[in-house]
């Protein structure tokens, strides 16, 4: 017994679960991989759950792809994971235990990260809401990381209120880690059912409905619908912020594994360690034109937030395809599945922006989730709107068959 | 027992902060829960059963006080 006295508080024996790359005290942090088998058990639990744990009950490690180099929850050394709607097809990745977790009803909140869209897009395969929240807004002391420049840590839930509930308990500054910003704001909870009145909301067009099947069009026109949201702007660039989010992703990738990659290489899970040698052989000027790139991406982005406050994009092309499915049709074309599930996602995370992925039941069909995106800073109003979308009945996180 | 497989997070603090339902019974359910379908899911690699709040002897399927990995 590690805690004798009764929890208390908002989170009170509600029972969590974390990605394995978030440390749990006593337990090997895998990362989905074979070789983390040979680290020692993490010595003290990650910033995240010891904040969790002050009222919530730390239930178990989540299944991921390995070293989170993943948007399929597929992975060969401990099996995939399996989506609760249809256990033939994938979760989605590289959260794909978390999200698995919370849409078949084993936890109603479990922790995941998100680097180029690994909270989003199995919130969108699971039918669950995700937050991914601010670069640098939640502390990622004590995870495993992946790409240092775009790691991100966040939440699943069932519905709004207990992704709030949790993102609440969780932020705050840490010391622990340099990219956690000393901002404190005000808790989400008391300010969520303040309505959406006068918030200027707009659908991304362009890049972010090319593409896109006929599911994830739908549920985005709901949202927009339900929204009264009625303007479309257009991200510039989009397809060059992905282009430069993988450039980052394979080299930073590359050089975290390098050592492994040069004396382990069949210890890797094979699509993972193939895109990782890729990555440690990307030349230093891309990566350097790509790091330029963001910065004129950013501020270009940031400056569409003087006309609106949110803006809508689908959070997958499809919905979940067939575990073990190695290709899917985009916008005409037959492409590799495991790089190109994430195209609306990596354009997003690459410069840091706060989204909560609302899901979108619909009849006869997997559901698939939508992008709310605001400004650094402004989960507050992601989240105003995905509680609004929820009251509405437009948003919700549909209980599967067993 | 409330069966509280499909409960929110907010409706299971409540519960237990009114003293209707004990943390270490909900914590309990939620490892039957996962011992019955993560055999179909494959979500968790390793449950722990003596989380903070001390799931017990009680806990289902004997398990050890120490964590349980596959």
């Amino acid at each position: 017994m590690r805690v004798a006295k009764k929890p208390v508080g908002p989170l009170a024996g509600v029972p969590f679960a974390v990605k394995n790359l978030i440390d749990i005290a006593r337990l090997p942090t895998l990362a989905g991989s074979k070789i983390n088998r040979e680290r020692p058990p993490a010595s003290a639990d990650a910033t995240l759950v010891a904040r969790l744990e002050a009222g919530a009950v730390l239930v178990g490690a989540l299944n991921m792809g390995e070293f989170a180099y993943d948007f399929t929850g597929e992975n060969s050394h401990y099996g995939p994971s399996r989506n609760p709607h249809d256990p033939a097809r994938m979760t989605g990745g590289s959260s794909g235990g978390s999200a698995g977790a919370v849409a078949g009803g084993l936890v109603p909140i479990a922790l995941g990260s998100d680097t180029n869209g690994s909270i989003r897009v199995p919130s969108s395969f699971c039918g669950i809401f995700g937050l991914k929240p601010t670069f640098g807004r939640l502390s990622r002391a004590g995870s495993f990381p992946f790409v240092a420049s775009l790691d991100h840590l966040g939440a699943f839930a069932r519905s709004t209120i207990d992704l709030a509930l949790a993102y609440d308990a969780m932020t705050g500054p840490d010391p622990l880690d340099p990219a956690c910003s000393d901002r404190i704001d005000p808790p989400i909870i008391p300010r969520l059912h303040t309505g959406i009145d006068g918030l200027r909301i707009a659908a991304a067009g362009g890049y972010f409905r090319t593409g896109a099947g006929p599911e994830a069009l739908t549920a985005l026109d709901n949202v927009a619908r339900a929204l009264g949201a009625t303007r479309q702007i257009e991200i510039p660039e989009a397809a060059r912020a992905r282009e430069a989010a993988y450039i980052i992703t394979a080299s930073e990738a590359g050089a975290l594994h390098l050592q492994r990659l040069r004396t382990r290489p069949r210890d890797f899970e094979p699509d993972v360690r193939d895109r990782l040698i890729a990555g440690a052989m990307v030349p230093a000027p891309w990566v350097v034109q790509a790091q330029k790139f963001r910065r004129w991406y950013r501020d270009s982005v940031l400056r569409l937030f003087e006309e609106v406050d949110a803006f809508l994009a689908p959070a997958t092309p499809c919905v979940a395809p067939p575990v073990g499915q190695k290709t899917f049709v985009l916008d005409g074309q037959q492409v590799l599945l495991r790089p190109n599930i994430g195209i609306y996602t990596q354009p997003i995370s690459f410069i840091g922006l706060p989204v909560v992925a609302v899901p979108v039941p619909q009849a006869d069909s997997m559901p698939t989730a939508v992008q709310i995106i605001t400004a650094p800073w402004r989960e507050d109003v992601a989240l105003r709107v995905a509680y609004a979308l929820e009251a509405h009945g437009v948003a919700r996180a549909p209980q599967p068959p067993e | 027992m409330t069966d509280f497989a499909w409960a929110s997070a907010g409706t299971i603090a409540d519960a237990v902060n009114r003293g209707e339902a004990s943390a270490i019974d909900v914590v309990d359910q939620a490892l039957r829960r996962i011992d019955r379908r993560n055999p179909v899911l494959n979500a968790f690699t390793a449950v722990r059963p003596t989380a903070p709040v001390c799931v017990s002897q009680r806990s289902p399927s004997g398990h050890s006080p120490e964590c349980r990995s596959r």
